[in-house]
């Protein structure tokens, strides 16, 4: 995920040495790099109170100032060799170029080889707030060697932290430096030993853990992990993660990331021998071992791979591989709450294309258990493969026909699978006009299966079961075979009917113009009955009711099960919009279904739909001001007098960082829930931050935050304090962080950002919208940064 | 009460023909479904839809989605932290640049999300459920773009003194 | 080029006024030219002085005194200033008032220069104005090259 980038606002507005008078002003927008290589074309103007010497060799006097390109050099005097182009500097030395700015005792250098040896240095980064002091730079070209040297980002008279080396090697073209036998220091306090340290030194590169990450709980122990940055090209590079953890033992992470024309991805894993938590955990009385549950003895690990690549302006290649090595390798490794939210893992990997009337894929999708509490049963099938095609053709401005068509293998580890295909071509007729609009859209769906025997076996028994249940008689195998058939298939046309009126009308609220809409919509849908208890049932159950659900052609999410329907959808919407911007300041929906008949087509243990009248649906989204953005959305069934859902979520943002969001969603049988959390900068210094997320179903705090964030010029500390449910048995876990942000050089001690951001949506402004599902083309140059199951 | 059905609007005479890029260098569906919106209002697109960019320099309307992200987050756990409910967000930078570069839609983020429902011990039908509601937030995302370049034209036409 | 002593002066210009018996002083005056070997100098005024027959002491002035003369290195040197004082004995030229001295190598520019024709030593600033030289690029030079 990339890092919130460092915000050098506290600092003091001029620089740690500010640039020399008459010194000539970096061209701005140039790279250093850039100016470097003009500077050998340019002239060099000496000037000085007084010139001696010979004319190869001038000694100048007095105030001299030597400049060439944006290199100025000052001093109180200077020799220079017109032959070998080398000068010798004393006194009072100034040198200045577009990436380093010093103040010294003497300098030597190379104009030609643009080397220069400087003495007692005091030197600040131009591009950055690095400064500090060396006995003696080397500089050649962007390299500079620093030696015995201190390096930070504080001002000199309010040295918050300071980086001591035997050497840094600075190089500003690339932005790096390395330290070699650094001791890092807070204040005056060594905190530090780091025998090698590789930082930025400007804002190109920002790569994440480079300082070792600290940490102690009750579950691992003392946790350390020393990254090791390795910087193989420039367009793919690797970090090693040794991780040691007293109570567990010794872990190894890798990452390795690539980029390249066309496309980019990142490897990652970690391996673990022996994990001493198992044994304990076998070892404790009383315990008994879950099928599931990893075997002590093996090692473990994950193993995850993100890529895509694009193969051409239509087709692009995407995977998104996830392995854990056992069921509970989430719940053991993760310290988030949403770090093992998930009960499965997820792999998919295909292609996919996009052109001006079609879509296409073909795809692998694979799942693996990721809680132990859970079986391998219960996961979905896994569709290896599956492809996909989209046609839609407009014709003229009336016409439109199309299909979709899909064919999957499904495949289960323990239970029997089979083949689909379905087709369905369509015909539709979008008539409109200015402020209405009639859709008739005819379809014709033919879905077909091959089933293993296993499977067909399993069906027809379950429908002989139901045929005697409301029957009588006695399941006999020729009942049974009777309704055994390995080939079923369902076919049926399928008619709707999309209409809507728009009314608009002026209005001033507050000084805006608005433009405030009326739109009434009917959805009229008619399908016939079809028997299906003969087809399985894959990778299909019933919608979720929402205000979507009023405009689609089917109760269920996939083609095993197409309802039957006679029913009209009522709906009507307003919206404010801004006409300034078109900004939607208000946009709320209500609608209702209403079923002329019975619709017989159901799911296993689904209850079916009787005539009358659906639940009542209400969405709403208000933003009063362009900080406050509340979304309500409520649920009212008339038939049983009961609300089916109701959720309410406010979210503002303060004007720089700070973000507060309020939600409640309360979901009839399922859950009842509160959340409140806050970013909230009191000073720009200082800030808070919170966390309360309740389960009123439950009557328990499922995850509370609190923790405070000091920031300053150079140095920012997070302290937090985190109680959340860290494994299935609902046991919650305390866990207290503190981090030191030596801002320039990275955070060392547990990585508080990260929680946060999981924690606090919106933390990071960016995170408001986070990252594709893995089935839908991302922007290709979007960071793909998925809330990782393993953080 | 003031409401009256809507007229037929006209984008401005002076737009001229208009072209609809995405941010992404390969093939983008929402373009290609806000183009055809822009189409039936009457625009001239620029080039059919989505193919080669034209060779023609000379600077054309262009409504530009300047980044399109997705988010898939668990927005409700249960109490042995195992997550409930997802909410799919789909959010849109867009702007819509006349050809002489002003702003006829100044730059704008809109943001659509819907929220399903994963009960944690049958994950069977999620996966076509969110990709059921990728395909409507898209849908959604064009008419909701094509209503606010709508409206303000229409607030152009209505008062075009402002 | 440190051969130019030795060769004979000629010196000539619109009109001359003085005396020629070998201790006097005499002027000349518009368009000045003074050759010897490959030392040019050219001015509007310029007055000789003499002791006991040899030229011992010039001083040219004028809308900027031209000097043009061939260093040993085969690189040529140009200067100009509002007064050049040649002294003959002591072999030293000091260019007085905004002097600019050019050569292959770069150019230097002041308001006051001793510059010794033998030893090539330069001597200039140090009354409060500010000495200025200024040296091309590496390539520049070659370019220009000494061949």
């Amino acid at each position: 995920a990339d890092e919130k980038p460092e915000s050098w606002a506290l600092c003091p507005i001029q620089d740690v040495i500010p640039a020399f008078g008459g010194a000539p002003e970096p061209t701005f927008g140039t790279s250093p790099q850039a100016s470097r290589e003009q500077r050998v074309e340019q002239p060099t103007s000496i000037e000085g109170d007084q010139l001696g010497g010979t004319e190869s060799n001038l000694e100048y006097q007095g105030n001299v100032a030597l400049s060439r390109g944006d290199q100025f050099l000052g001093a109180d005097n200077l020799k220079y060799d017109q032959e070998k182009d080398t000068y010798v500097a004393e006194g009072h030395i100034r040198y200045q170029d577009a990436g380093i700015r010093l103040v010294a005792d003497s300098a030597r250098g190379d104009q030609n080889a643009d080397s220069h040896q400087i003495d007692n240095v005091r030197y600040q980064l131009v591009s950055r707030r690095g400064n500090g002091g060396a006995d003696r730079i080397d500089m050649r070209g962007p390299q500079g060697q620093l030696l015995h040297s201190t390096y930070s980002t504080c001002d000199p008279d309010d040295r918050r932290w300071d980086l001591r080396a035997r050497r840094i090697d600075v190089n500003t073209d690339d932005g790096w430096g390395v330290a070699r036998g650094a001791t890092i220091r807070l204040g005056k306090v060594p905190v530090l030993y780091v025998p090698y340290l590789k930082f930025p030194i400007d804002d190109q590169r920002h790569t994440g853990l480079l300082y070792p990450a600290i940490g102690l709980s009750g579950r691992n122990g003392f946790d350390y992990t020393q990254p090791i940055y390795l910087n193989l090209a420039p367009n793919y590079d690797a970090t090693l993660e040794p991780r040691i953890m007293t109570d567990r033992g010794f872990q190894l992470g890798a990452e390795f990331r690539y980029l390249y024309e066309n496309g980019r991805g990142q490897i990652e894993g970690a391996w673990m021998e022996r994990d001493d938590l198992l044994r304990d955990r076998a070892n404790e009385p009383g315990y008994v071992a879950d099928p599931d549950e990893p075997d002590p003895d093996a090692g473990r690990g994950y193993f995850s791979f993100r890529g895509n690549h694009r193969i051409n302006r239509h087709w692009q290649a995407r995977a998104n591989l996830t392995w854990l090595s056992d069921a509970r390798y989430q719940e053991d490794f993760g310290n988030s709450l949403y770090g093992q939210a998930s009960t499965s893992v997820t792999s998919t990997a295909g292609i996919y294309g996009v052109g001006e009337y079609w879509s296409a894929g073909a795809m692998a999708e694979h799942w693996q258990l990721s809680d132990y509490t859970s079986s391998e049963l219960r996961l979905p099938y896994n569709r290896l493969p599956r492809v996909y095609a989209r046609w839609e053709r407009p014709w003229n401005h009336w016409i439109v026909t199309g299909a979709y068509a899909e064919a999957v293998m499904f495949q289960h580890d323990e239970r029997p699978g089979g083949n689909r295909v379905d087709i369905r071509p369509y015909v539709s007729f979008p008539l409109q006009g200015a402020s209405w609009y009639v859709t008739p859209t005819l379809a014709y769906r033919h879905t077909e299966y091959r089933l293993e025997g296993e499977l067909a076996d399993q069906i027809a028994t379950r429908r002989a079961n139901d045929y005697v249940r409301e029957n009588g008689g006695t399941v006999t195998p020729e009942l049974i075979a009777g309704f055994r058939d390995r080939a079923p298939s369902r076919s049926l046309p399928i008619g709707s009917l999309d209409a809507g009126v728009y009314f608009d009308r002026e209005t001033e609220i507050k000084g805006n113009q608005f433009l405030h809409t009326l739109e009434p919509r009917l959805f009229y849908l008619n399908a016939p009955y079809r028997e299906q208890d003969g087809l399985p049932i894959f990778d299909t159950r019933p919608f979720n009711f929402s205000y979507g659900q009023l405009f689609r052609d089917n109760r269920y999410t996939g083609p095993d099960r197409q309802t039957d329907a006679n029913q009209l959808t009522l709906a009507l919407s307003t919206r404010l919009l801004r006409q300034r911007d078109g900004f939607e300041r208000l946009s709320a929906s209500i609608g209702q279904i209403r079923y002329f008949e019975d619709s017989r087509v159901t799911a296993p243990n689904e209850v079916s739909l009787e005539q009358g009248k659906s639940a009542w649906v209400v969405d709403t989204n208000y933003a009063p001001t362009d900080r406050w953005n509340i979304g309500a959305s409520y649920q009212w069934d008339p038939k049983f007098r009961r609300e089916d859902l109701a959720s309410l979520r406010a979210r503002y943002l303060f004007p720089d960082d700070g973000i507060v969001n309020i939600t409640y969603r309360r979901r009839r049988d399922l859950l009842e829930q509160g959340d409140f959390s806050f970013l909230y900068p009191v000073t720009p210094a200082w800030s808070v931050v919170g966390r309360y997320y309740h389960s009123f179903e439950d009557d328990k705090m499922l995850e509370g935050i609190a923790g405070v964030q000091w920031d300053s010029c150079c140095l920012a500390v997070r302290t937090l304090v985190r109680r959340y449910v860290r494994n299935r048995e609902g046991d919650m876990n305390t866990s207290f962080q503190v981090e030191f942000v030596l801002k320039g050089l990275g955070s060392a001690g547990q990585d508080t950002e990260r929680t946060l951001r999981r924690a606090i949506l919106g933390y990071y402004r960016d995170d408001l919208y986070l990252v594709p599902p893995s089935n839908i083309a991302p922007a290709p140059d979007d960071t793909n940064n998925a809330p990782d199951p393993i953080p | 009460c003031g409401f009256h059905l809507r007229s037929k609007i006209a984008l401005p005479a002076d737009l001229g023909p208009v072209r609809v890029t995405a941010s992404g260098s390969s093939y983008s569906e929402l373009a290609t479904s806000v183009a055809r919106g822009l189409q039936a209002a009457g625009a001239t697109l620029d080039t059919g839809i989505g193919e080669e960019r034209s060779t023609s320099k000379e600077p054309i309307a262009t409504l530009q989605i300047v980044s399109e992200r997705w988010g898939d987050l668990p927005i409700a756990i249960d109490a042995v932290g195992r997550a409930q409910e997802y909410n799919l967000r789909y959010a849109v930078v867009f702007v819509f640049k006349k050809a002489d570069g002003t702003d006829l839609v100044p730059r704008q983020v809109v943001e659509l999300s819907r929220d399903y429902v994963s009960q944690p011990d049958n994950a069977t039908g999620t996966t076509t459920e969110r990709e059921v509601l990728a395909d409507e937030l898209r849908r959604e995302m064009a008419a909701s773009i094509l209503r606010r370049v709508d409206g303000v034209v229409r607030s152009g036409q209505v008062n075009p003194a402002r | 080029k440190s051969s130019d002593r030795n060769q004979d002066m000629i010196l000539d210009s619109n009109r001359t006024e003085g005396v020629l018996d070998g201790n006097s002083t005499t002027t000349w005056i518009g368009n000045v030219n003074l050759k010897q070997g490959t030392l040019e100098i050219s001015a509007e005024r310029a007055e000789l002085t003499q002791r006991n027959g040899d030229p011992s002491h010039a001083v040219f002035t004028g809308k900027q005194v031209k000097m043009r003369q061939q260093l040993d290195d085969g690189g040529w040197m140009d200067a100009q200033a509002d007064r050049v004082e040649y002294n003959m004995a002591s072999e030293t030229i000091t260019f007085i008032g905004n002097y600019t001295v050019k050569s292959d190598r770069g150019s230097n520019t002041g308001q006051r220069m001793v510059y010794n024709t033998v030893t090539g030593n330069i001597q200039s600033g140090g009354d409060g104005t500010r000495v200025r030289t200024v040296i091309k690029p590496k390539s520049a030079q070659d370019a220009q090259g000494k061949n």
